[in-house]
């Protein structure tokens, strides 16, 4: 009845999903990228399916959380010319970034910060590759219960 | 079934493991509201909107009483098999709002609701308490609730937990984020014991959150409801009630809205309201119903909790073994209870405090992560709004957290704090903005903080109280029987009627009560013969909390 959450492809900086402009595609690997700052043996954010994993949990926001979340990212792009950086979110060194971010997190503006800090972090570290690599897979768990659901006549 | 004929209800290892004896019905009467793309007229003799711990057992016992009965759902079915142990997908389907409800006060609160065929069973943690007997005698005292004593409502919580299975967790599925904490506290001397959960063979995903994959866990839509539709019932899946319909004080019907677009108007003399604490409030109040005490949407507690993490140098892998599987109740006649509260990588991280290369650093820990929530038996009340903006179903939820609940969660942090250490941790994470991570065992910078509320990061998961049951019509929504004073034909039968905080996890309260009205409504005598359970949960609260805020 209800749709299975699809496999989705990983997204190049440039890539499109529905539900995301181009523009604020970028400025989410951008901010993703600083918050979470993965390193090998982590991928990098743009080589997950966090982006879209970020676009359907907009897709699923209500309507004025959407509308937010997405005017949230574009200020966090335009923000650092107003504190100084000179230039915008996605043109900041990596370095320049997180001080930027940290700023934010220490004023008035911590609250949404953090709610986009966490739907960053559950969108990249769903990824399944990412849980594997800290030793979770859904995928085994999922045959097991296919395999108990059968012998026992479970729902 | 599962009764060892003398009476006495299996509640351990044997009776959680077995995931045998599950119960289909011959027909799913389940109807699809997306496929509704037309108006239709159906007649019953109860209409119950909302199928979660509150509506499907009133379905099941009335329907099973004899009586013709219609389920409302805004919330989609879902079959065991879609659910695919990624939190990340399943929690924008499973949740109202993918997840987003958030609390608008000091500080702000996530306050996660299950939306879906089943309610927030669907995704609960599956843990099971009955009402504490002080807070019943609390309820007698403040609200006139006379016969709702714990040898009255017996009974009920025997059926109930027999429909459920509860069982409790044996230790070789508790985990080892559970074995730490149980470890700390019995070096400590603490009280605490493996949790009682409503499943059938469970197996330790780890997922219960987000719809447990194994059918294990025994939600609603699985247990009480499929006994409704053997029993005649029918649900009305992704179809929204939109009004009542009245005559004078007098209940007609109900009015609903398919997802597909179709009217669903069902005509019966009873509507049994059960769309939960933040909804239920706003359903009366756009009715004009409800509001003669001027307590309506008030006097919301939510227990409110927290998370705290500690890092070992053993392999923990949280989310293995059941996520919320033991309980320290040490603190419990202070208002402070810890339960578990693990899971899988995803859900790990989106809680985790830091930025930049910290957060990626404490990821590349996680299997060395213990994670265990403190939960607040809630002196705090909060009210329930309707959403500019949003449409018949947009809720905004205000709630600051007082000051004595405040020092609640320090000293609870503090607890768990020792209790890591006595059980060896490196380090421990705190919810709580400004205080560093703490190491070696010392948990001087926490002792010495003076903690506000809008420092905590919190989450809450129990709403209660919006509608609250009392026998003075000044003072409460419900009466005793959960008739909603001065309205014939109406009932509440969800968490809005629990009218203070428990100090305990509310599914197993919440179904009690609905299975009381049922029986009231069919004019039955409590039910006979249930079995007693082996064992249950006896956390140690001697006294209740707060009836009223402050
Ligand atoms: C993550 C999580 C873990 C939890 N763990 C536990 C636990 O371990 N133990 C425990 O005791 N409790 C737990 N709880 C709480 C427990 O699940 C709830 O207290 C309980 O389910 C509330 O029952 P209810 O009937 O009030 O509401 P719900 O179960 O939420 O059911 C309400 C239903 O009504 C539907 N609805 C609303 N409005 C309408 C409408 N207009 N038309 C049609 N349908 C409508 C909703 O979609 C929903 O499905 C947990 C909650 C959460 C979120
Ligand atoms: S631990 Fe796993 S098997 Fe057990 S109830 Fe939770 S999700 Fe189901």
């Amino acid at each position: 009845m209800s749709a299975r959450p699809s496999a989705t492809a990983t997204a190049g900086p440039s890539a499109r999903v529905p539900g995301l402009g181009r523009r604020e595609a970028a400025i989410f690997l951008s901010f993703a990228d600083t918050v979470l700052a993965p390193r090998p043996p982590l991928p990098a954010v743009a080589d997950t399916d966090a982006l879209a994993a970020f676009a359907r949990f907009l897709g699923a926001s209500p309507g004025p959380n959407r509308i937010a979340l997405r005017a949230g990212l574009r200020a966090l792009d335009a923000g650092p010319r107003a504190l100084g950086f000179r230039r915008g979110l996605c043109a900041l060194a990596p370095e320049r970034r997180l001080a930027y971010v940290q700023r934010l997190q220490a004023g008035p503006l911590a609250g949404p910060v953090k709610a986009l800090v966490g739907l960053a972090a559950v969108s990249y570290y769903g990824d399944d590759r990412v849980m594997g690599l800290l030793g979770y897979d859904a995928d085994a768990r999922l045959a097991r219960a296919r395999e108990l659901r059968e012998r026992e006549g479970r729902w | 079934m599962n009764d060892t004929g003398d009476g006495v209800r299996p509640t351990g290892e044997r009776a959680y493991r077995d995931g045998t004896g599950t119960f289909h019905p011959p027909q799913r009467r389940v109807e699809d509201g997306r496929r509704q793309r037309v108006g239709r007229t159906v007649e019953v003799d109860a209409c119950v909107i909302g199928s979660g711990a509150g509506g499907a057992p009133v379905a099941k016992e009335l329907a099973e009483g004899g009586m013709r009965v219609a389920v409302l759902e805004e919330g989609d079915w879902w079959e065991t098999e879609q659910f695919n142990a990624r939190p990340r997908e399943m929690m924008p389907q499973l949740y109202r709002d993918a997840g987003q409800v958030v609390t608008l006060g000091t500080p702000p609160i996530v306050l996660p609701l299950g939306r879906a065929v089943g309610g927030t069973t669907v995704v609960n943690s599956g843990t099971c308490f009955r009402t504490p007997g002080p807070v019943l005698e609390l309820w007698r005292r403040e609200f006139g609730l006379e016969a709702l004593g714990e040898a009255e409502l017996e009974p009920y919580f025997r059926r109930v937990e027999r429909i459920l299975n509860v069982s409790q967790v044996p230790p070789a599925l508790a985990g080892r984020n559970a074995e730490v904490v149980r470890r700390g506290a019995e070096r400590l001397g603490l009280s605490g014991d493996y949790l009682y959960r409503n499943v059938r063979g469970c197996v330790g995903t780890g997922v219960c959150a987000y719809g447990c994959p194994t059918g294990a866990k025994q939600h609603v839509g699985i247990t009480y409801l499929p006994r409704a539709w053997a029993a005649g019932a029918v649900t009305y899946a992704s179809t929204r009630a939109e009004r009542l319909d009245m005559a004078g004080n007098q209940v007609r019907g109900v009015i609903a809205r398919a997802a597909g677009g179709g009217t669903l108007r069902v005509r019966c003399p009873r509507v049994i309201l059960s769309c939960g604490t933040i909804h239920t409030p706003l359903f009366l109040r756009r009715q004009g119903i409800g509001g003669a005490s001027g307590q309506l949407a008030r006097n919301l507690s939510i227990h409110p909790a927290t998370g705290v993490r500690a890092g070992f140098d053993e392999r923990i892998d949280q989310w293995d073994g059941v996520p919320q599987s033991y309980y320290v109740d040490a603190l419990a006649d202070e208002g402070i209870m810890l339960e578990g509260a693990a899971g899988p990588p995803d859900y790990l991280a989106m809680s985790t405090p830091h930025t930049g290369p910290e957060h990626r650093e404490t990821m590349l820990r996680a299997r060395t992560l213990a994670s265990f929530g403190v939960m607040v038996s809630d002196s705090s009340r909060g009210r329930v709004v309707r959403a500019p903006g949003r449409g018949r179903g947009g809720a905004l939820v205000r709630y600051d957290l007082d000051d004595a609940d405040t020092a609640r969660f320090k000293r609870g942090i503090e607890l768990l704090c020792d209790i890591y250490w006595a059980a060896g941790a490196r380090e421990v994470v705190l919810p709580i903005a400004g205080l560093p991570t703490l190491h070696d065992g010392d948990s001087g910078p926490l002792r010495r903080a003076r903690v506000r509320a809008r420092d905590l990061t919190l989450m809450a998961f129990h709403p209660l109280g919006t509608a609250r049951a009392g026998a003075d019509p000044a003072r409460a929504v419900v009466d005793p029987g959960l008739a909603v004073h001065g309205v014939r034909g109406l009932y509440v039968s969800d968490g809005s009627v629990v009218p203070s905080s428990l100090g305990v996890n509310p599914q197993i309260t919440i179904m009690a009560l609905a299975t009381r009205l049922a029986f009231a409504l069919l004019g039955a005598p409590a039910p006979a013969g249930e079995p007693a359970p082996e064992h249950m949960a006896r956390p140690a609260i001697h006294r209740a909390h707060a009836a009223v805020g402050g």
